[in-house]
């Protein structure tokens, strides 16, 4: 009963501890803020190089703000998490209150969720287009 | 000295309670599969580098022999060089959080406070590389608006 007791209860945060979630809420916020202007940035280059492009060909321009917006929309909620898993973290180290330090670390998790998601996406995505080009090549293959 | 840790962390009004527990689990479930999955996808690249050197050198001798008459004959060698410095760069960033991912789920099964202060330590480094990146990505994508 009593080891019962020491696996849930007793794990708590040494000083090291306490700086490496220190330090890991600081660089969560930097990279989000860094994040965040990078977005800026990206968005403008696109806006810039959509608005040439659109002189030539309409569909590629529109193609491209329907990508620069799934782009933007992605990057908000990885950033808006991550900023906000670092603050409620630094917050929660700075009162010593549990409330916070527990919904940091809610955040963390869903950040790591999304990216995982975003993963998973992406793998699905990248097996299809493998199975596509498969396809297309062996299709090629019997029209030789 | 068991009574000296107990104050001492109690001092710190933080600990490391049932729904916190839940929550490092989950991460580091998260975590270990984001890490695998970008070393999938590594090996997949370092494999597409190979088997597909030949055709990476005839397209770059196709698309791009004004861009890349700078390179001259060593140009091949030198992407190559950069696919693969890519790949080792993305598996040192990630295998601190695979470490983290396996520190903490160690942890959380053996109550060792070492082990969760060393997972913790490469989650820290985790961010500090990942931040540095984004920034030089950042930089790069300045210089590029600037030269647009």
């Amino acid at each position: 009963m009593e080891n019962q007791q020491n696996s849930i209860f007793e794990l708590g945060l040494t000083d090291e501890g306490r700086s490496s979630f220190s330090s890991i809420s600081q660089w969560a916020l930097i990279n989000a803020i860094v994040g965040f202007v990078s977005l800026g940035v990206s968005v403008v280059t696109t806006v810039m190089s959509a608005s040439k492009l659109s002189r030539f060909n309409g569909a590629a321009a529109g193609s491209t703000f329907i990508t620069v917006l799934i782009t933007v929309l992605i990057s908000l909620l990885l950033n808006i998490t991550l900023i906000s898993a670092g603050n409620q973290l630094k917050k929660g180290l700075a009162l010593s209150d549990q409330g916070y330090f527990n919904t940091g670390l809610l955040k963390l998790t869903t950040y790591f969720k999304i990216v995982g998601i975003l993963m998973i996406i992406v793998l699905v995505i990248f097996v299809l287009v493998l199975l596509v080009v498969l396809i297309a090549g062996a299709g090629g293959g019997l029209y030789k | 000295m068991e009574e000296i840790k107990q104050d001492h962390l109690g001092d710190m009004g933080l600990k490391i309670d049932s729904e916190a527990r839940q929550h490092l689990s989950d991460s580091s479930k998260w975590g270990k599969f984001i890490s695998i999955t970008v070393f999938i996808f590594c090996g997949i690249l370092l494999l597409f580098a190979i088997v597909g050197s030949s055709a990476i050198k005839e397209m770059l001798n196709r698309m791009t022999p004004g861009n890349m008459s700078f390179l001259g004959e060593y140009s091949f060698g030198i992407i190559i060089g950069i696919i693969v410095f890519a790949i080792v760069i993305m598996s040192f960033v990630y295998y601190f959080l695979y470490n983290y991912s396996v520190k903490m789920k160690s942890t959380l099964l053996t109550e060792d406070v070492d082990t969760f202060n060393k997972g913790l330590a490469s989650l820290k480094i985790f961010f500090i590389i990942t931040t540095i990146l984004s920034i030089i990505t950042l930089l790069n994508s300045i210089y590029n608006l600037f030269t647009l």
